[in-house]
């Protein structure tokens, strides 16, 4: 969420969190039998405008995983 | 009351009476894609078995951008989901790849200034938008001719 700097008296709160979903940090934990799979991805953007007031604006990706046994699947060897 | 207080107060009324607020929310879908897609670096051919990338060769890369419009405050999109299969389909299909590995979905930017457009966002006709990208690595296996 981003409330953008205004000259003057206003909000100046920043929150710069990373855009975006890799599963990189998903699947760090995940053992070798199963996955995660992703559903439900949905991607929102909107912005909140009071001129020369506020400027609210925030976009974000969310999605439901689901752990999911892979048929077939081996872990490595020791 | 002085005239100064006045005017800030009629400022800020105007301000607040011109406040607004647009955007979109919008699916994201890949159901008809042929190729798997993984968000990790990892993916899995058909019996289970995983590559990563000491077994997979990039052979290009994926890039697809789709804007949808919402309406109402955010509260209609239309259409409500955006399927990414046809192009994901061509450009995998394109580079001779396989899969696509280390997929993101990001909210690309372009969107800021029709959802925070002064005065004209609090109307619930106004249009925003969200502008969705997807990106990744387009794979195949080493040692496996196309």
């Amino acid at each position: 969420m981003f409330f953008l700097p205004l000259p003057g008296p206003g909000l100046r709160v920043a929150d710069d969190s990373q855009l975006g979903i890799s599963a990189d940090r998903l699947l760090a934990w995940t053992p070798c039998l199963d996955d995660l799979q992703l559903s439900n991805v949905s991607a929102h953007s909107w912005q909140v405008t009071a001129p020369f007031l506020i400027y609210i604006y925030d976009v974000f990706v969310e999605a439901d995983a689901t752990e999911v046994l892979v048929p077939g699947a081996s872990c490595p060897s020791p | 009351m002085s005239l100064a207080l006045i005017t800030r107060a009629l400022l800020l009324l105007g301000a607040l009476g011109a406040s607004g607020c647009a955007g979109a929310r919008v699916n994201v879908t890949a159901d008809r894609a042929r190729y798997p897609l993984s968000l990790s670096p990892v993916v899995r051919d058909g019996r289970g078995r995983p590559y990563d990338a000491a077994s997979l060769v990039k052979v290009g890369w994926l890039d697809v951008r789709k804007t949808t419009p919402g309406f109402v405050y955010s509260a209609l999109t239309v259409p409500p989901a955006r399927d990414f299969s046809d192009e994901i389909n061509a450009q995998v299909a394109a580079a001779g790849g396989e899969a696509v590995v280390g997929l993101t979905v990001t909210v690309a930017g372009g969107c800021g200034w029709l959802n925070g457009f002064p005065i004209l966002n609090a109307l619930p006709v106004w249009p925003g938008c969200v502008p969705v990208r997807l990106t990744g690595d387009i794979v195949r296996r080493r040692n496996i001719l196309p």
